[in-house]
């Protein structure tokens, strides 16, 4: 894929809501950014980190803060030459290609979005081959790298940099501006250059959200064998289909946790979430976990649901799909596997099977197997 | 002693007495003319409280003629990333686009004032849309909980232009563009609206001046007339919605599975005291998202293979769950529901009429309350007053409210002390008082 | 020892975790108990069937993940139920249903610490026979002394055994305590006026009684029945005790009752011997007996009504001791505050006005009297109740004599075979009531031949007069010897020889009625119509 023009922005956004796995914002915004955007300034040229000199600094972009904030208050224009203006003085060089930190609906948008407006190609690429909650859950960082330096613009011209320092700690620092930004702010973080990103092999992220978007867009609804080509497209598979029966959230230490409880033929099933879905488990049999994806579709329009906006009584379909290998090392699981997100269960893979990188693997097997 | 309700769509007209009794029907002309008929031939001397009308939805032709909308946005230098209608669909962007800016101001998420409102700059739009926008939308950012912009810059609009001006806030709705979009389309079709409403008032301000005009919405409540004109989005689907009442009101209970069965498709829905409970969908009008709640019953084609076992799936999963409630079935649907305890109502064909003369009115909330100042149960309470109050405002008693329960729905990715609130009022329209001659 | 075990739900109801909640699973709160354990989620499948497996709030937390897990494991397992701590949020669904389904109690306790839960409950698991003994201990502290009243015992018995307590008479009237209990009893099918009754179990738990009687004679019949709700988890021996305590409350009871009928039965007989002494000495009454009469409210001055009361039908249920309290009560109740003395026959009261009366017309009294001995056999099935009423008399002496006519009215309701049979003493009746007893030749015939030994052996017919004055008199020697002139020992020399002479036996009353009638018949002109 070359470039996003306006007629293919919605299977972008749509299948961008794959790696969203239950978070990662509202689809409508997003398509609504990069039409604008398009509108604008014409297509948006996708570059694979390859065709670069390796040395060429580019510009990662995520947007920050939460995502009905957005919807509310979307960004300006003027975020997105205030964040390039201010990493380019600070590498003394000028970004080639803007840089996607994450895939999701809101994110995928925003990058083409600063990118048409910077004038940039975007690298089909990103940094975490899904949605996170926090910039320091990248690939990049799994290799080593900081996250620092961060640079933050918030909507009335407020710049904040956080130059050095533990990851975790500058996560925190930088969810910590958020309330003082209105919940929105532009972000680059990490010192990339295009070689860095051809190293990792993390290539055709906006050309994969546009393959699942448009394979999404083949979906027949009503039987669970419609979902073939978007199954297909991602490699997933079709966990259960069910009735949302009930949804709590709750406050608790950093993000709120969140149980959806699905009534479906074969048993209750849990989803557990906080801003993506995290587990899935049948009457206490883990069936798929974080890393993986786990997404949950609209059982008569086929579209995949932020999680939060699930309504008692909808008809939903759980799909788990697989993600980026390397979030399934010893590492990556310590990174983003379940225990990361404080629930005591070992990984499981979108198909059920055990996570490679899993240490106490066996014993998960057996005690999910006895019950 | 209170006097008759009178329900009007396309096809017919009814009046009925205080205990729902079908006083006189109508059928087969424009719904002005049959409500003159009713009035005039049939119930003549009788006293009539409320007519509530179920206007067609719109054509898209009439959004076509519709009026050319100025769009004002308050939120500058925010949210220029997507300026007014700047990703519409671009047939409906050549129809309605008038003048379009972006003006600062707004608030943030707690309250806080973003950028003062530029007044000049409202003003300055003011003279450039005079003579050319038929209509004017005005939204804000936050401008749901935090409307004062929004409302300072209508009033300072409505000043200067002697056109409809809508704001965005008036739609109980989250997020910026879905107001806005709402605000737009029905700036547009306020003249259409308009016309409808006007034949129906004209008839009762001869006929039977003390008697109300409500408009049904799509989800089968009401709105007085006067402010349905400002929301035909609000209006649309107000036929099927109708239907699901008027059924359950046949069947003489408040809560059922109903199935419309239609010669090209069966409809299955569920009423649940007043309410239809549905996926809670955001309508879409032309590719056009909208912040209209939309009720979506699921509609069965005929004319796909296998109707039979695609009925039955339906029907099985709108009972899920509530297998207490009973099925009530409208028009010829007899081998599908073999097994099933069915009622099934005597005049059926009128069921979206006697819908309509028996609505109920309602008020929803749904926004982000910011919870810093005050504790989570105090921002529920408020959400259920202004609930209640939209409740009121749209025509209904507050003797006879009732509520769902407080939906809450917290923020993610950035923990802050704020939720999202969903919460519905719902109760019988005001009986007027009365007159004593 | 452990050969019934304890359930889940009867350690609840012990009281031992205070503000639990059962949040799931509840209709396995039924399963035995075999053992309870502080645990790990990932040691659930190890633990021994029976167990009940608690959680610290550093292992499990109800809104966990893992409690799915936790749940499902245990249901493999056998387990009788987790024990963990409650959030004080809301337990998704998932979870809830889950325990319901594999019928897994899910308790959840605010502050939980483990240690503590297994120490609370393991004496219990260990030896479910002292969770009963707590309650008998409980029982036995609160009943040393017996209860004040009913109220007492009622409210004692529901603190000890945490169950709602009734009391109830022996025709299963409330007499304090639950309604509802009450009303439970309607269904279950136990005869409350046996003449030997014993202690019952009825129903199932949830809904069943336990009623053990009251007897103030441990070889009669019940005064009163205590019904206790069962216990919920009361099966097996959770019961036992709990009935023990229940025996053990109505044993107590029992004495209350045994000392109030003391009490009752010393009144009656202090207002008995006044009685005694006004009907026989009515001109010599000293000034505390006229004293100790004003105080009961006894007037001796005025014109004398007597009433004397007699039960004709008794059933096995009602004690007739009762029966002169409640005679008392409805009196009362009735508009006639009088204290009705207990005498050989019966009660005996009367009513006195100032002035002189007709003593024909007894006024509205008959009807006061009819109205209140219906009102006492409706309460009584099978009871049956008649009265007489006297003449009006004057003065102290006036009181025995329209008592004696009392007598023989009563004796002819008594006859009259119908409920609440009162007559007046008149002439007429005092006819009908020998026409009523001689009515026929061969009865009259009979009633010679009892006393012909008499005739034979005195055909002066002394022996036959002194025998009517005496039994007149209400077999006072004394008064017998003043009605007839000689000295009472005279009297009682003549007694001696009838009793000797006659084929009947005075003490028994029926003879002694016979023989009465039987002297008055003397005399009368028959019509022989």
């Amino acid at each position: 894929m070359e470039q996003v023009a306006e007629e293919c922005v919605e299977d972008v956004v749509r299948g961008a809501l794959h790696f969203g796995s239950g978070g990662g914002g509202d689809p409508y915004l997003g398509q609504q950014l990069v039409v604008a955007a398009i509108r604008r300034h014409g297509p948006i040229r996708l570059l694979s980190p390859e065709t670069l000199a390796p040395d060429t600094p580019v510009l990662p972009v995520v947007s920050g803060g939460t995502p009905v904030a957005l919807t509310e208050k979307v960004h300006g224009t003027l975020e997105a030459r205030t964040l390039r203006s201010v990493v380019e003085a600070r590498i003394g060089r000028e970004c080639a290609a803007v840089l996607p930190v994450q895939l999701g609906s809101v994110n995928v948008a925003v990058a083409l979005a600063v990118a048409a407006e910077l004038g940039l190609p975007c690298l089909d690429t990103d940094l975490m081959r899904r949605t996170w909650p926090s910039i320091d859950m990248t690939l990049l960082r799994l290799f080593g790298y900081s996250a620092a330096p961060i640079t933050v613009v918030g909507g009335a011209g407020v710049v904040a940099e956080f130059s050095r320092g533990a990851d975790a700690v500058l996560g925190g620092l930088l969810r910590a501006v958020m309330p003082g930004l209105g919940l929105v702010a532009l972000i680059s973080a990490y010192q990339v250059t295009a070689g860095d990103c051809a190293r990792f092999h993390a290539g055709g992220s906006i050309s994969d959200c546009a393959r699942i978007g448009a394979a999404l867009a083949e979906v027949a609804p009503a039987q669970e064998a419609g979902f073939e080509p978007y199954l297909r497209a991602c490699g997933g598979r079709l966990v259960c289909s069910g009735t949302v029966a009930e949804l709590v959230q709750r406050y608790g230490e950093g993000w709120p946790r969140g149980v959806v409880s699905l009534r479906t033929p074969e048993g209750l099933v849990r989803l557990d979430f906080q801003n993506e879905n995290l587990i899935v488990s049948r009457e206490g049999a883990v069936l798929a976990t974080v890393p993986d994806l786990i997404g949950i579709a609209d059982s008569d329009t086929g579209a995949l649901q932020q999680t939060v906006d699930l309504v008692t009584g909808q008809e939903v379909r759980v799909i788990t799909g697989p993600v980026d290998h390397r979030w399934h090392t010893p590492e990556g699981l310590t990174m983003v596997g379940p225990r990361a997100f404080g629930y005591p269960v070992d990984a499981v893979r979108f198909d059920g099977a055990v996570s490679a990188g899993q240490g106490r693997s066996a014993e998960q097997g057996r005690s999910a197997e006895r019950g | 002693m209170s006097g008759l309700r009178v329900g009007v769509d396309a096809t017919a007209a009814v009046a009925l007495d205080e205990h729902d009794r079908i006083r006189a029907v109508r059928h087969g002309d424009t719904p002005a003319r049959m409500l003159e008929q009713l009035l005039t031939r049939d119930i003549e001397a009788a006293v009539i409280d409320r007519v509530v009308a179920i206007l067609p939805d719109p054509e898209p032709a009439e959004l076509k003629a519709g009026a050319r909308v100025a769009v004002l946005r308050i939120g500058a230098p925010a949210t220029t990333a997507i300026p007014p209608l700047a990703a519409w669909p671009a047939r409906e962007l050549a129809m309605l686009a008038g003048p379009v800016t972006v003006v600062r101001g707004g608030h943030e998420y707690d309250g806080r004032v973003s950028a003062p409102l530029d007044l000049a700059a409202v003003t300055e739009f003011a003279h450039g849309c005079a003579g050319i926008a038929g209509a004017v939308a005005v939204a804000g950012v936050h401008g749901l909980e935090y409307p004062e912009h929004e409302r300072l810059a209508a009033a300072l609009l409505a000043e200067q232009l002697s056109v409809p001006v809508i704001r965005g806030g008036e739609t109980e709705a989250l997020g910026l563009l879905e107001r806005e979009n709402t605000a737009v389309l029905d700036a547009a079709m306020t003249a259409a609206v308009d016309a409808r409403i006007g034949e129906l008032t004209a008839v009762l301000s001869a006929r039977q001046p003390n008697a109300e005009l409500f408009v049904l919405r799509g989800d089968g409540t009401v709105l007085p007339a006067h402010r349905a004109r400002r929301h035909a989005t609000a209006l649309i689907g107000a036929a099927r919605a109708a239907a699901l009442h008027g059924a359950v009101r046949l069947a003489g209970t408040a809560s059922a599975v109903v199935v419309e069965a239609r010669s090209d498709a069966a409809v299955v829905g569920r009423v649940r005291g007043g309410l239809l409970p549905g996926a809670g969908r955001l309508r879409e009008i032309a590719g056009i998202r909208t912040g209209v709640r939309t009720p979506r019953p699921v509609v069965v084609s005929r004319r796909q293979a296998g109707f039979p076992d695609r009925f039955g799936a339906a029907l099985a999963r709108m009972r899920a769950g509530h297998d207490e409630l009973p099925v009530v079935v409208l028009g010829d649907l007899a081998d599908e529901i073999a097994g099933v305890p069915v009622i099934r109502p005597p005049d059926g064909e009128l069921a979206a009429v006697l819908g309509a003369a028996t609505a109920e009115a309602a008020g929803s909330v749904d926004r982000i309350f910011w919870q810093g100042a005050g504790d989570r149960q105090e921002s529920a309470n408020r959400a259920r007053r202004l609930a209640r109050d939209a409740a009121v405002r749209a025509g209904a008693d507050p003797r006879t409210l009732r509520e769902t329960p407080v939906r809450a729905a917290l923020t993610t990715y950035v923990p802050v002390p704020a939720a999202r609130l969903q919460v519905t009022a719902i109760g019988a329209l005001l009986q007027p008082a009365p007159v004593t001659p | 020892m452990n050969s019934v075990p304890i359930t889940l739900g009867q350690l609840l109801e012990l009281g031992l975790l205070p503000e639990h909640e059962v949040l799931g699973g509840a209709s396995g709160l039924h399963r035995p108990v075999r053992v309870v354990v502080g645990s790990d989620v990932h040691e659930i499948p190890e633990l021994a069937p029976g167990s009940v497996a608690v959680f610290g709030r550093e292992q499990l937390v109800l809104d966990d993940l893992a409690v799915d897990l936790a749940v499902r494991l245990a249901g493999s397992a056998g387990l009788s139920g987790i024990i963990a701590a409650h959030p004080h949020r809301r337990i998704p669904f998932v979870t809830t249903r889950l325990a319901d389904r594999l019928a897994l109690p899910l308790i959840g306790v605010p502050d939980i610490a483990p240690a503590a839960v297994v120490t609370a409950f393991d004496p219990y698991v260990r030896a479910p026979e002292i969770a009963g003994l707590k309650v008998l201990g409980e029982v036995a502290r609160r009943f040393q002394r017996p209860p004040a009243d009913a109220q007492a015992l009622v409210s004692s018995l529901t603190a000890a055994v945490g169950e709602p307590v009734a009391l109830v008479d022996a025709e299963s009237r409330l007499l304090a305590g639950d309604p509802a209990v009450h009303a439970l009893l309607d269904g279950a099918a136990v005869r409350l006026g046996e003449r030997h009754p014993v202690a019952a179990t009825t129903g199932t738990d949830d809904e069943g009684l336990l009623l053990h009687p009251v007897q103030a004679d441990p070889s009669g019949p019940a005064v009163c029945w205590i019904v206790v709700r069962r216990p919920r988890f009361g099966t097996g021996v959770l019961l036992e005790p709990v009935r023990n305590a229940i025996a053990i409350a109505a044993l107590s009871f029992a004495l209350h009752v045994a000392g109030e009928a003391v009490r009752t039965e010393r009144e009656h007989r202090r207002r008995s011997l006044l009685l005694n002494e006004i009907l026989e000495q009515p001109e010599e009454l000293g000034s505390r007996s006229v004293e100790r009469a004003t105080a009961l409210g006894w007037r001796l001055a005025g014109w004398h009504t007597a009433v004397q009361v007699q039960v004709s039908a008794l059933p096995a249920a009602v004690r007739v001791s009762a029966l002169g309290s409640e005679l008392e009560e409805r009196l009362t109740e009735h508009g006639m505050p009088v204290t009705p003395v207990e005498r050989a026959e019966g009660w005996m009261f009367w009513t006195t006005s100032e002035a002189a009366a007709d003593p024909a017309d007894p006024g509205p009294l008959i009807g006061w009297i009819v109205r209140t001995l219906a009102a006492i056999e409706a309460e009584h099935p099978g009871l049956r109740l008649c009265a007489g009423i006297g003449g009006a008399h004057p003065g102290a002496a006036g009181i025995g004599r329209s008592a004696e006519q009392a007598r023989q009215a009563a004796l002819l309701a008594r006859t009259a075979h119908r409920p609440a049979a009162v007559e007046h003493i008149d002439a007429a009746s005092t006819r009908r009531l020998l026409a009523g007893w001689y009515g026929t030749a061969a009865l009259r015939g009979a009633t010679a031949e009892l006393l012909a030994p008499l005739d034979a052996a005195d055909p002066s017919g002394a022996l036959v007069r002194t025998l009517r004055c005496y039994l007149d008199c209400q077999s006072s020697a004394k008064a017998a010897g003043e009605v007839l002139g000689i000295h009472r020992n005279t009297v009682m020399q003549r007694m001696d020889r009838i009793a000797e002479l006659l084929p009947a036996d005075l003490g028994d009353p029926d003879d002694r009625l016979a023989v009465h009638l039987a002297t008055r018949a003397v005399g009368v002109e028959w019509d022989e119509s």
